[in-house]
């Protein structure tokens, strides 16, 4: 047979679109089949492809979501076959499936190259009958008597439609060209405008059929539209609403704009954890809680830096405060605990975390980071300290904590590749209450020592480093908390002079950071640091993200696609992402200096534009393992 | 007595944050030592006469209860002190390195090394010669026969726990010139003052000074030596003690 061409039909599916209305007050979800039976392959009687039951699992998960926030109903219509006495699964008194399995053999039948048995499928009692759990969620509708091609046959489809005051009927779900175009004929018959979701449908009898399904639907009886395409015509809809509803200033139908900031408040982190908080509230009080001309709701949640506890905590925020924005988690430990929450529910995230993973080998699509990983920073201190203070043998010391191994895995790559030696490397645990026998232990040939501290480490230990007499026999520079405002503001003479590299400093120079530094110190007296300026960067990030798709934060794949297309002048300096997530900017190299009286991190040398990638090919960099304790290994160690 | 108590850690911290509002009017480390110690004695005292009194020979209930207290010290401190480290300013006296036989110690050090030693002995002296201390080591171990002979065991292991959470109070602003004052310094101080006393053996004094001085060399030669084991070398001697003599080294009664 000759390959047949589709008829271009694309001006009457234009036209037909632009006609298309769809109010949220008078739309309905229907799902059709949308069972294990079908998109479990563990369990699957009647597999589609693997590969469409991801994609639609995925997509219907978005689109279900989408329509719940907009009090969209949804309907789930399952097959389910009770098994007869005397004649088993009431499917085989049809006499084509019964016909079928007389003729075929199990790899034969339906579904082409995969087992399928209508005998076996949907038995009332089987996993296979159950829906996809990702996709229902409590208030949607159930109808579970369905027992052929349509869904409306022998069901209360309809009466359930009616009752919803129901006038346009959305479509997904298994198969396109059987029981979804079936069930689409009914509707078209009983007059509801039909619509079918490309992204959400699938065939298991093959794709030439698939496509048949779609083509009949979008040129005979109604409308075949993407995900996107639903959100714009339901929120048209609303905008509509939104014009005759008069003249608000903010788009105030929408709600507020609900965001979650989970920081740490008691507990060992609480210093930066609070300054988080401060500079949020800053940030919304700066533009009277509105942005993008929406209001904005701040929650704050505390986790307490223990991870457990800040994955409670977000999934109470997502649930019962229904956030659509997280900013947070403050440590790394706890983002990586809240990673598949994340990932589960969607829930659009600025992180200021630093785990180097979680916008490289395993990018969490949900996720953003507008601060740095953790060794974004080290890797132009490394270059630093080679090419402008001439060091050639170093000592690393950082926290025995993924963030410190990651800082000093960069440092010590881009160090050694210029021709540098690492000489010596510890990790002291976190909680060491003293550094006593790391000092005594210290190379005293080495150039200088790199210090990876976080939290109030880099202060301890600086001060027994004098105390032990070692302060002008080894030059000190640090990684980008180790001497951060928050330490500094409490630290005498010991400090000056030592360089450091942050993406951020409060002396840094451009007119939003003179304004937001200078309000800062007005405000609580010290200087804001690196967590401060970590949420004033995230609420930037936020702002121009929702300014940009006109403060729809509800369209959450447009929201993380426009995230990474932006470019905004932030207090640290020009902000844009990467296709992972995470930030491209300035990098500083900041040296202690007494001004005014105070200790401040004065900006020395500016490396603009740093990646997460340094100066790599992205895919080489990728193919590494990432950065640890023993990768890169330590060449050139000496006891 | 026999309380298990878990605030520890929180005393010594409580005493180091004293310290330092101490020095902020009057810098002399001495003086905020003892200032902190009395303070943190009265309010260990408080805190036998009003609650563990209560719970005597329920150790659950003194556990869970000392480490709720321990919670609310460590927040009532943040609260009060805030999250920042602060550092608390060594002697001017002792400020400059030491050198002894080529190696370059820390002066204040060595003069925390010697209070320690002069505290351990002098509480050996408290408790084998002088006629209170007699008193304690009879109403610790019977107490019932030590009422019965008008020994007033009540008041008595008040006074003991005063004395505990005095010299935890006085420890915290000694020891904050090496380690400052943070939130975090009590879960930081209570592992070690826990396997000292399983290690040493609860009630034995000199248990208690055994114990720290395996503890203190297991753990400095440990992490200098195999520096990966950091975490698990400062528990080894705990765990072989309790698995080989449950006692402690010198202890009375199980842990």
């Amino acid at each position: 047979m000759k390959p047949l061409e589709i008829v271009e039909r694309s001006s009457l599916v234009n036209g037909l679109y632009r006609e298309l209305q769809l109010k949220p007050a008078e739309t309905a979800i229907v799902t059709v089949d949308m069972h294990r039976g079908h998109l479990d392959m563990s369990v699957a009687t009647m597999p589609t492809k693997p590969e469409d039951a991801t994609r639609v699992i995925a997509s219907a998960r978005a689109a279900l979501d989408h329509a719940r926030r907009l009090k969209v109903p949804v309907i789930h219509v399952v097959l389910v076959y009770r098994r007869l006495p005397g004649i088993g699964s009431e499917g085989m008194t049809s006499p084509f499936w019964k016909a079928l399995h007389a003729a075929q053999g199990e790899l034969d039948r339906l579904t082409p190259g995969r087992k399928s048995s209508v005998r076996e499928h949907n038995i009332e009692g089987s996993p296979g009958t159950q829906i996809v759990p990702e996709l229902y969620r409590d208030g949607d509708y159930i109808i579970n008597n369905k027992k052929r091609l349509d869904c409306f046959h022998g069901t209360d489809l309809r009466q359930l439609l009616d009752t919803l005051k129901v006038k346009n009927v959305v479509l997904m779900g298994i198969n396109t060209n059987t029981c979804v175009l079936n069930t689409s004929f009914t509707a078209f018959n009983y007059d509801y405008r039909v619509v079918v979701l490309a992204d959400c449908v699938a065939s298991m009898y093959g794709d030439d059929l698939h496509v048949l399904g779609l083509q009949n639907v979008a040129r005979c009886l109604g409308w075949v539209i993407s995900n996107e395409q639903l959100f714009e015509k339901l929120k048209e809809t609303t905008h509509e609403l939104t014009a005759a509803a008069a003249a608000l200033p903010l788009r105030a139908q929408a709600g507020p704009i609900r965001v979650g900031l989970v920081t740490v408040k008691t507990g060992p982190l609480a210093s930066g954890g609070i300054d988080m908080e401060r500079a949020l509230v800053q940030y919304l009080n700066e533009r009277n809680n509105a942005i993008a001309e929406r209001k904005v709701e701040l929650i704050v949640a505390d986790s307490g830096g223990v991870p457990a506890q800040a994955r409670t905590k977000i999934q109470e925020l997502v649930e019962r405060d229904k956030i659509h924005v997280m900013i947070g988690p403050l440590d790394t430990a706890s983002a990586l605990a809240a990673d598949d929450y994340i990932r589960q529910a969607q829930l659009l995230t600025l992180s200021v975390a630093a785990a180097d993973d979680m916008t490289q080998r395993k990018p969490n699509p949900w996720f953003t980071r507008g601060t740095s990983t953790a060794s974004q920073c080290a890797h132009p201190m490394a270059d630093y300290c080679y090419k402008q203070l001439n060091y050639r043998r170093m000592v690393l010391i950082a926290d025995d904590i993924a963030y410190g191994h990651e800082m000093c895995a960069g440092f010590q790559r881009v160090f050694e590749e210029l021709g540098g030696k690492v000489v010596q490397k510890t990790f002291p645990p976190l909680t060491v209450p003293d550094y006593g026998t790391y000092l005594a232990q210290l190379n005293p040939k080495a150039d200088a020592i790199y210090l990876g501290f976080a939290g109030s480490n880099g202060f301890r230990y600086l001060r027994q480093f004098n105390e032990y007499g070692l302060r002008g026999k080894t030059a000190t520079v640090g990684g980008m908390t180790a001497l951060d405002e928050a330490v500094l503001r409490n630290m005498g003479d010991e400090a000056l002079g030592i360089p450091t590299a942050c993406w951020y400093s409060a002396e840094f120079d451009n007119p939003i950071n003179q304004k937001f530094a200078a309000a800062f110190r007005e405000k609580w007296k010290y200087d804001p640091g690196f967590y401060a300026a970590a949420t004033y960067t995230e609420a930037a990030v936020l702002e121009a993200t929702l300014n940009k798709i006109k403060g729809h934060i509800e369209d959450k794949p447009a929201f993380m696609k426009a995230v990474r297309s932006i470019k905004v002048d932030t207090c640290r300096g020009p902000v844009s992402f990467d296709q992972y997530g995470n930030v491209v900017g300035n990098v500083y190299i900041r040296k202690v200096v007494r001004k005014e009286g105070r200790l401040v991190n004065s900006v020395v040398h500016t490396y603009p534009n740093v990646s997460q990638f340094w100066t790599y090919d992205e895919k080489e960099f990728l193919k590494n393992p990432v950065y640890s304790r023993d990768w890169p290994p330590a060449k050139n160690l000496e006891s | 007595m026999r309380i298990a108590n878990l605030t520890h850690g929180s005393l010594f911290m409580l005493g180091a944050y004293l310290g330092v509002t101490v020095m902020r009017q009057w810098p002399n480390l001495w003086l905020a030592a003892l200032a902190a110690g009395i303070a943190v004695a009265l309010f260990g005292g408080l805190l036998e006469r009003l609650i563990l009194r209560q719970l005597g020979g329920n150790v659950l209930g003194q556990v869970l209860v000392t480490l709720g207290v321990s919670f609310i010290i460590a927040d009532a401190c943040l609260i009060t002190w805030g999250g920042d480290p602060i550092p608390i300013p060594t002697p001017p006296a002792l400020q400059m390195p030491v050198r002894i036989a080529g190696f370059i110690f820390p002066a204040y050090r060595l003069a925390v090394v010697v209070i320690a030693v002069v505290v351990a002995l002098a509480l050996y002296l408290l408790m084998e010669r002088t006629r209170l201390g007699a008193m304690i080591r009879a109403g610790v171990d019977d107490p019932d026969m030590a009422s019965a002979v008008g020994i007033p065991v009540s008041r008595l292991f008040s006074t003991v726990f005063c004395l505990g959470a005095a010299l935890a109070g006085a420890g915290g602003v000694i020891g904050g010139p090496i380690m400052s004052a943070y939130p975090g310094l009590d879960a930081d101080m209570l592992p070690l003052a826990l396997i000292v006393v399983i290690l040493g053996g609860v009630g034995s004094l000199l248990g208690a000074f055994v114990g720290a001085f395996i503890t203190g060399f297991v753990y400095t030669f440990g992490v200098a030596l195999l520096p990966d084991l950091a975490y698990v070398i400062l528990f080894l001697p705990m765990i072989l003690v309790i698995a080989f003599r449950p006692r402690g080294l010198f202890g009375k009664f199980a842990a």
